[in-house]
């Protein structure tokens, strides 16, 4: 089972002490004043290589927290099938804050090179400027085998509430959200366990963490009947 | 290490300022019964009144 987590990251250290090694990663930046979009797709040797300290990968390395804290919580929450390969998708930066063109290229990566079986999508946007093209890729993942889980925001926003994702929210969010948006999931827990700044300790749930917990779920205990999409007919090519 | 490089220039021309997309875990903030998100070059607002019973000796706790 092939699981992509599309955030900020991965902190090195965490991997080298906690987590296991990943399959694939690769990194989305965009240049505005050179207008240019830029990938770097690192191979499983180059990231083996990395993670036993023969190689500095800087474009991946998490240097927010938000990217680790997520796969901690997708590593940690009890034993996973023995078959899981781990992939990671960088757009998000050192502030946690990225560019929608970087998340249409992680998601035509993931679907052109990768075709995972989850996708942790803990982010959004309230820009709907690429909500065409995001709209199709997500169908197309979902035409692949996909289950795509989504954070919620607070306020509406995209990839959250599209048909081809599963949005999950954390209580104190859906509250705000009431009837404005679309709340497949929602975690209850007021807190929660994740690897952070070096550490395991125990943070406020927030929309983000929800959506990763949600996706440990399906990882462990199989995906709800009603969390498998169908590709509306315009997108079932 | 497989490095593209390619020109969006056009899909840009669609895009209102920068940095659109944020992390669900710290994103955004909820003030005086606002929840804020970071749109790239705003924060946008939307209003949750959050109502209280005044508390005195004339007000019930329920």
């Amino acid at each position: 089972m092939k699981v992509a987590v599309v955030d900020s990251g991965v902190s090195v250290d965490f991997l080298r002490q906690h987590g296991g090694p990943l399959a694939g990663a690769a990194s989305f930046t965009l240049d505005r004043a050179a207008r240019r979009l830029e990938s770097r797709v690192h191979s499983r040797e180059e990231l083996d290589a990395w993670r036993g300290g023969s190689a500095v990968l800087d474009d991946l390395e998490d240097t927010h927290g938000h990217g680790t804290a997520v796969l901690s919580l997708l590593m940690d929450a009890g034993p996973c099938p023995p078959n899981v390969e781990w992939y990671v998708a960088r757009v998000l930066d050192e502030r946690m804050r990225g560019d929608s063109l970087c998340l249409l290229e992680a998601l035509e990566w993931l679907t052109n090179d990768v075709r995972p079986d989850l996708i942790n999508l803990s982010l959004g946007t309230v820009d709907r400027a690429f909500e065409a093209p995001l709209t199709e890729l997500l169908w197309r993942a979902v035409r692949q085998g996909a289950v795509v889980v989504c954070a919620a925001g607070p306020v509406p926003c995209l990839p959250a509430g599209l048909g081809a994702v599963v949005t999950v929210a954390d209580a104190k969010t859906a509250r705000l959200l009431g009837r404005t948006d679309t709340v497949d999931h929602v975690e209850h827990a007021p807190t929660v366990r994740l690897y952070a700044s070096g550490t395991w300790c125990e943070r406020p749930m927030t929309s983000s963490y929800a959506c990763a917990l949600a996706v440990a779920r399906v990882l462990r205990e199989g995906c709800p009947p009603d969390w498998r999409r169908q590709a509306p007919a315009a997108h079932a090519r | 290490m497989k490095f593209t490089s390619r020109d969006v220039s056009a899909l840009l021309a669609d895009v209102e300022g920068t940095q659109d997309l944020v992390g669900h875990a710290c994103g955004s903030s909820i003030m005086n019964g606002f929840a804020f998100t970071w749109n790239g070059t705003n924060w946008q607002g939307t209003y949750h009144p959050q109502l209280q019973m005044p508390k005195g000796e004339d007000s019930v706790s329920c």
